[in-house]
């Protein structure tokens, strides 16, 4: 029992895909403009993610390696476009203002880099604890920078009035730079909390760092980066 | 409006006020994490408008004439599916017959199924009506916006390396801010917001 | 049947891959079709319950009905709103093109060709907290009462007859909102000069 919940709790905190990871920083950066839109992205992965964390596992023995990532991506697919379908039948609102990020969950590299790190090698019920560890803390990780550029960039947070109208809202903060700064600081605090706690800064750089390492055929070989270094020495 | 007004204001959108990577923010994973050398930088983004523009080409008609009426809840994975085969058919191609090109862009390929960059602009491509001559332009102006993007990015962090960084933001963060940097200068094309 | 055998073991790994990718993908669109068949009716429900919200907002009235005029051989939609059998005004529905994308607008108009209020149904692909304003009501209720021609005043610009003050840094956006308002008038021109030689 133990055990399972570390699988839970990883994703939340130790290994927070966004701040941790560095995995699915597109919709990070775009969604993040309301704190409700945060919220909306952060679920409508975590559905996708455990969905297809359960599949995957469930068909880890069956699909040939040879035709494994088509076959993940194939299957992420599907959940994101029922996902798709729900969430326009019953949640218009947030249709309309996730539109192209919706369907593009489906290259979200957390999901297709859990499916080929965790559940292509584990059994369902780790599989799913995983996946919704991993969701959960997409979800917090979004809706937390959701408040901070809503806050600052409109004075509000979840659409509730808290400085607007007193203070003139920074709406530089709603646009692109306001998302990759408040991205950047989020990120240098949980560095600052992981070096206290003697682990790992973030550092992004190489292989090790790439959130396609996990299908990279290449990664191992040092890939991309590696090839450059050995050319510039 | 005639053709060439409007192609050239689809190229200009694409390449400055509406640029893929710093105000879409679509394919931002590749220009965080290869864009440490401007080579790198320029081979990865030469790729990825090559595998746009072919993608475009191919999902605009499959699009049009068979999912279009009845069978739209097919298109992500349909599109999807696609792109991983033109991605996996470029590779094969580029090897047997242009083996420099395979040696220089080779090792960025199997990185470009999975760049949201790809598979969101064949889909803005049909969301927003846009016609087949419009749609290739669109995907050419969306990758050279990436490769401009990639480049001027790439050059800043080469200089960020001998910089003196406070401690606090080495490593990821340093690159967030400069990202956020240069994509407050691409605002100015538009002067402020729209 | 031993040749088929050997067939099969000799292109074993060509075969099974192949197979389960088929089978994958079979299943995949059994199951949307499935969900699309459950969830169709629903979403064509909200989109026509949305559709039908926004019209009584704009311009209440009994009855909506669905017609069309050429204007500049062009076909053109518009619903014709019905109160106790007189007609009160038309309601158009136009996508223009704004910052970065479509912004949708609802535009009702009276029966002598003037703007009864106006609505921005989507503004989501425009700059949240700029473009994204004009679909503030403080934005849209500026349009009412204004005729055929209307201009943009951008922010600071003293109000004369018949414009109206862009929101704020959001020229682009404010100016597509305009321009779907301005061609709904000139549609309901059209409209109204069909309705009347068929009076006579």
């Amino acid at each position: 029992m133990g055990k399972n919940l570390k699988y839970f709790t990883n994703g939340i905190l130790e290994e927070n895909p966004t701040l941790r990871l560095v995995l699915g920083t597109c919709p990070t950066l775009a969604v993040t403009t309301a704190a409700k839109n945060g919220i909306g992205m952060g679920l409508a992965a975590t559905a996708v993610l455990v969905c297809s964390n359960a599949a995957i596992s469930l068909l880890r023995k069956v699909i040939p390696d040879k035709v494994r990532i088509p076959a993940f991506i194939t299957i992420i697919a599907g959940f994101v476009s029922v996902v798709q379908m729900f969430v326009k039948a019953f949640a218009p609102s947030i249709d309309k203002s996730l539109g192209i990020f919706l369907p593009l969950i489906v290259v979200n590299c957390i999901i297709l880099a859990r499916a080929e790190m965790f559940a292509s090698k584990n059994s369902v019920l780790p599989s799913v604890l995983d996946g919704l560890g991993m969701g959960i803390g997409f979800t917090c990780t979004l809706t937390l920078m959701g408040m901070i550029r809503e806050f600052l960039g409109n004075g509000t947070v979840f659409g509730l009035t808290v400085t607007a109208g007193h203070i003139t809202p920074m709406i530089i903060f709603l646009l692109p730079p306001g998302g990759f700064f408040v991205f950047g600081i989020l990120v240098s605090l949980s560095n600052a909390l992981a070096k206290k706690k003697g682990k790992k800064i973030v550092e992004h750089i190489g292989c090790e760092n790439c959130p396609s390492r996990s299908f990279c055929e290449k990664a191992n070989e040092g890939a991309c980066e590696e090839k450059e270094a050995v050319v510039n020495e | 409006m005639n053709k060439v007004t409007a192609i050239t204001s689809i190229l200009l959108a694409g390449i400055l006020t509406n640029n893929m990577v710093l105000s879409k923010f679509l394919g931002i994973c590749p220009f965080l994490g290869v864009s440490k050398k401007v080579k790198t930088a320029l081979s990865m983004s030469i790729a990825v408008t090559l595998v746009m523009v072919i993608a475009t080409a191919v999902t605009w008609p499959i699009d049009t004439y068979i999912l279009k009426d009845n069978l739209n809840y097919l298109q992500t994975v349909v599109f999807i599916l696609v792109i991983a085969a033109i991605v996996q058919l470029i590779e094969i191609v580029l090897k047997k017959y242009i083996p420099p090109i395979y040696k220089a862009l080779g090792i960025y390929l199997p990185l470009i199924t999975t760049n949201c960059a790809v598979l969101g602009i064949t889909l803005l491509n049909v969301q927003n009506n846009l016609d087949f001559v419009s749609s290739l332009f669109n995907a050419f102006a969306a990758g050279t916006g990436f490769l401009l993007a990639m480049i001027l990015f790439a050059g800043v962090r080469e200089r960020l390396e001998t910089a003196d960084i406070p401690e606090f933001l080495k490593g990821l963060p340093i690159t967030l801010i400069a990202a956020a940097l240069v994509s407050l200068s691409f605002l100015g094309f538009a002067g402020i917001g729209g | 049947m031993d040749k088929i055998k050997e067939l099969f073991a000799k292109n074993k790994e060509i075969i099974i891959p192949t197979f389960v990718m088929v089978c994958i993908c079979i299943v995949v669109t059994l199951a949307l079709s499935l969900t699309n068949s459950l969830t169709k009716e629903k979403i064509v429900e909200i989109e026509a319950k949305t559709q039908n919200d926004s019209m009584k907002e704009v311009l209440t009235a009994d009855s909506y009905d669905k017609l069309s005029v050429t204007y500049e051989n062009e076909k053109i939609e518009y619903y014709e709103a019905k109160k106790d059998g007189k007609t009160e005004g038309y309601i158009f529905v136009i996508a223009e093109k704004g910052y970065g994308g479509d912004v949708k607008v609802m535009c009702a108009v009276n029966t002598d060709n003037t703007v009864k209020s106006v609505k921005v149904l989507d503004a989501t692909s425009e700059t949240p907290g700029l473009g994204q304003n004009t679909a503030n009501e403080s934005f849209y209720s500026q349009y009412g009462g204004l005729k055929k021609g209307i201009s943009v005043l951008k922010s600071g610009g003293s109000k004369d007859a018949n414009t109206i003050n862009a929101v704020t840094g959001a020229t682009i956006s404010s100016k597509a909102v305009t321009s779907a308002v301005n061609k709904s008038l000139d549609y309901c021109g059209a409209v109204i000069k069909a309705s009347e030689s068929e009076g006579k």
